[in-house]
């Protein structure tokens, strides 16, 4: 009986030379896929990276509504110069930085914690009940989360300062105190997006080997020895990934929020580059002088990506890209 | 292969759909519909004209501005709305400021104008900020509305300045009813540098603002009602300390801001102890209440308050409605509210009690230690612009439409009861009435069964009003509210005031606004002892280095005097 032959290994056809696959000969090879992603092409052409072009362009201008973008003049660095000549500016930049560098510094590691606390959760159904609750006041809105704080920090009906009298203690006026304006924002913030913010460091942390886990143990790993020899390890790439991200925001600190936040009481302390734009440019129709500020935030943001993209590779070896 | 070509479809189809999205017109056009199949509206309004099918012509042939308010204001002819050819239908875009701003689940004044006037109405309320914003970005996106309601002058001049509006001058002579109320001072107003930047309208309220004080308490504090600074602070003082209301509890203030921390808003009138509250003219000169101790002052007499800890808690931060909780629940000893509002939400809060009506009294005009003030702020002021579309005039046919529908919601037209508080009898028929008596005044009166009270989902009816409606001439005749509030309306309005300068400035906008700023942010610091009163002098040059010296010269310049 003859033995059966082992049928050869397929070799793969050589491919054509790359120069001789164009461009236009994997569209037409690929249509479908290439027809399908059209729309988020048009999307992001459109919607995302035509503004920038204009947003160059009238960062230059004097913009008059009745004259449109091309036909308004150019004015060079003025819309700059208003900017940088304003008295408040200074103060601006100030709050902007140390604000974002707040939102930052506070921001950042308590996220990480929650997730690792998650991952290690034994019990499947504790582990969804509860990042369900965290994950909930992401989906409120600002004027929600305000209205929540003002309930909880107002003078007369607030619940801390209710339990600060119950105390003994006098009530404070936390909306009218600069000290307590930046910890107000930057706690409430937090507590809004602690939830959410650990999703990606979860499917980070449900790609580590679980046989490392194992190995440590065996090894005499405890718990905590664990999460510093296996989990940050294996999150780091992650991690470096959302802090360079997060630099590139140094200049905008949530103006959407502190809009909502303060008032003129605390505004030496909560004016940012955002309200100021709001007030500047919408509420006095100085829109270049709104883009040329927006521009500047989107250059600093990139300077400071790539800065913090180059620390990250030459201490972690990793980086964005 | 079937599947593929279906899939290929599929993709092309949306990507049609994003491309056209993505593209389509913002509405530079002017936007026409098409002719509706019905051709002629009804013309069941006594403002709406027949289809005339040829232009009569503008029925005011001259501008000529009266002095004053009609004495007994009268409807117009509606045979003077003949130049509207109503057979063709047109799409309207409208914008107010309004009081509401929730979407009703059937607007039925739309569908009533939209039938009138043979239009496709959209309509947009929201409040004075956003509306601010939402203005001015339409207007950057070339999707300018055709009409707005704008209290902001400021903004308008600029819309204006960049050419994106109609001078009021091509439409007021299709407004006879409007021209009414254009008064030689409003047109004054409303024009800058031989321009007419939009229709000035007639305000809302009348000077029927003042400070209420608390009937009840002050007898049983023994006291009678305040007329100068030190009677005030006496006052409060009891407030906060004799338990006025009796419950043994330390829970009674004399006021707050109500503001929401921008700015002084119910407070801001105490300014008018120590002397004018805005620009005026002092021996000749040009003066303002920063450089003669007006201000200076009344921040020092706020801080007295707040030092006592005289004021409401949050009494900076908390807003206009939050307030009420304090305000009309017995925790409150002064407020700063319209005559008949304060009756009938005191009224309402204490569920119709009739003794209701007796626990707030207007004050007189609190006069300084030193016998300055005695007169509440300046009356007389507009309600703000009707601002119209420069490309509105392309299509003159809308442009009439326009003037016509506006002009029949101004008092007391055909259409202006049935757009005011929710829909008058036009509309509801039995849920509200309306009486116009011989001396021009009216009574409008809404039952509780209407939807606009009835229920909270249609509460923005009430919004329509923004555009024509008006307590001027408005009269009560309803135990205990009406009588009441009108009485105190009546009180407040012959109170005395000071004279009225605003009406002939056009101060620069972002300068004005930015001052405000500067102004709102270090005037708390002062109260708040962030700041001394000591650098008063140096904060009064800053102020004049942010912008002040720029407008004192340009209010100098404007109303012909000499700068101090």
């Amino acid at each position: 009986m003859a033995q059966p032959v082992p049928a050869a290994p397929s070799v793969p056809a050589p491919e054509a030379p790359a120069a001789e696959v164009t461009l236009w000969r994997r569209i037409v090879r690929h249509r479908m896929l290439y027809l399908m992603f059209l729309p988020v092409a048009v999307y992001y052409i459109v919607f995302r990276y035509w503004p920038i072009g204009l947003a160059w362009i009238v960062a230059f201008k004097d913009l008059k509504l009745g004259m449109g973008v091309l036909d308004s003049a150019w004015v060079g660095l003025d819309n700059f110069r208003v900017m940088f000549e304003d008295p408040e500016i200074v103060n601006v930049l100030r709050n902007t930085v140390e604000i974002s560098l707040l939102r930052i510094v506070v921001g950042f590691f308590p996220p990480i914690i929650l997730a690792i606390m998650f991952h290690d959760l034994s019990s499947g159904r504790l582990k969804k009940w509860l990042q369900s609750a965290v994950y909930i006041p992401h989906f409120f809105s600002w004027v929600i989360i305000f209205g929540i704080v003002f309930a909880f920090f107002s003078t007369g009906t607030g619940f801390v300062n209710n339990v600060l009298e119950a105390m003994g203690l006098p009530r404070v006026e936390f909306f009218l105190s600069e000290g307590w304006f930046r910890p107000i924002l930057i706690g409430s913030a937090l507590w809004k997006e602690i939830g959410w913010s650990t999703i990606i460091y979860l499917a980070a942390l449900s790609t580590i080997d679980a046989q490392l886990y194992e190995a440590a143990r065996i090894d005499g790993a405890g718990p905590i020895r664990r999460i510093f020899a296996v989990t940050l390890p294996g999150i780091l790439s992650v991690v470096t990934f959302v802090l360079c991200l997060s630099l590139g925001n140094i200049l905008f600190a949530g103006g959407e929020q502190i809009l909502l936040f303060y008032n003129k009481a605390v505004l030496d302390t909560a004016d940012v580059i955002e309200t100021w734009v709001y007030r500047e440019g919408l509420s006095r129709l100085q829109f270049s002088v709104g883009t040329a500020v927006g521009l500047f935030q989107s250059l600093i943001g990139m300077v400071v990506i790539l800065a913090g993209n180059t620390l990250a590779k030459r201490y972690t070896g990793r980086g964005i890209w | 292969m079937k599947k593929r070509k279906h899939y290929a479809a599929m993709a092309a189809a949306v990507a049609a759909c994003t491309l056209l999205s993505a593209c389509s017109g913002n509405g530079n056009e002017p936007k026409q519909a098409a002719p509706s199949s019905g051709a002629a509206a009804t013309a069941s309004g006594a403002a709406s004209a027949k289809p005339s099918g040829g232009d009569t012509g503008a029925p005011v042939k001259e501008l000529n501005y009266p002095d004053a308010f009609p004495a007994v204001p009268k409807a117009v002819d509606s045979a003077s709305y003949a130049y509207d050819d109503l057979s063709k239908k047109y799409e309207l875009d409208l914008m107010v400021a309004g009081a509401f701003n929730q979407p009703v689940p059937e607007d039925k004044i739309k569908s009533y104008l939209e039938k009138q006037f043979n239009v496709s109405l959209t309509f947009s309320s929201m409040n004075g900020e956003d509306l601010k914003n939402a203005v001015t970005v339409r207007y950057a996106s070339g999707d300018e509305p055709d009409l707005v309601m704008f209290p902001f002058k400021d903004v308008a001049l600029s819309l204006y300045n960049s050419g994106q509006l109609l001078d009021a001058r091509e439409m007021l002579p299709y407004m006879p009813q409007t021209m009414q109320y254009v008064t030689k001072d409003y047109a004054n107003w409303a024009t800058v540098d031989g321009n007419m930047i939009g229709i000035p309208r007639y305000p809302v309220f009348p000077d029927n603002w003042s400070y209420f004080i608390r009937q009840d308490w002050l007898q049983k504090l023994g006291m009678s009602a305040p007329t100068n600074e030190d009677e005030l602070y006496a006052y409060a003082k009891a407030v906060v300390e004799k338990d006025p209301d009796g419950n043994n509890k330390a829970d009674t203030w004399l006021m707050a801001t109500a503001g929401g921390g921008n700015g002084w808003s119910m407070m801001d009138a105490l300014k008018t102890m120590y002397g004018h509250p805005s620009w005026n003219v002092a021996d000749g000169k040009i003066n303002h209440p920063m450089l003669d101790g007006t201000t200076k002052r009344f921040l020092q007499f706020v801080k007295k308050l707040y030092d006592e800890k005289l004021l409401a808690p949050d009494w900076y931060t908390i807003g206009w409605e939050p307030f009420k909780a304090y305000s009309l629940n017995d925790q409150i000893g002064m407020v700063w509210y319209p005559g008949w509002n304060i009756v009938d939400e005191q009224y309402n809060a204490k569920k119709k009690d009739p003794e209701a009506v007796k626990l707030w009294e207007p004050l007189q005009p609190l006069k300084s230690s030193d016998g300055k003030g005695g007169m509440y702020g300046p009356g007389g002021n507009p309600g703000g612009l009707f601002i119209v579309s420069k490309k509105v005039a392309n299509d003159p046919g809308k442009m009439k439409r326009i003037a016509h529908l506006l002009d029949s919601m101004m008092y007391p037209n055909a259409n202006y009861w049935a757009v005011s508080q929710g829909g008058g009898p036009e509309i509801f028929q039995d849920d509200s009435r309306v009486q116009m008596n011989e001396d021009g005044t009216n009574v409008f009166f809404i039952k509780d069964t209407h939807i606009q009270k009835a229920k909270p989902e249609y509460q923005s009816l009430a919004d329509w009003q923004f555009f024509g409606y008006t307590l001027i001439w408005q009269v009560y005749d309803d135990e205990p509210v009406g009588v009441t509030g009108s009485k105190f309306n009546q009180q407040i309005v012959a109170m005395p005031r000071y004279k009225n300068y605003d009406m002939y400035l056009t101060l620069d906008g972002p300068t004005v606004t930015k001052l405000n700023d500067f102004q709102n942010k270090n005037e708390i610091s002062f109260v708040l002892g962030k700041k001394s009163f000591d650098d008063w002098d140096k904060y009064v040059e800053d102020w004049k280095k942010a912008g002040g010296q720029k407008l004192i010269d340009s209010a100098a310049e404007q109303l012909k005097v000499e700068k101090q």
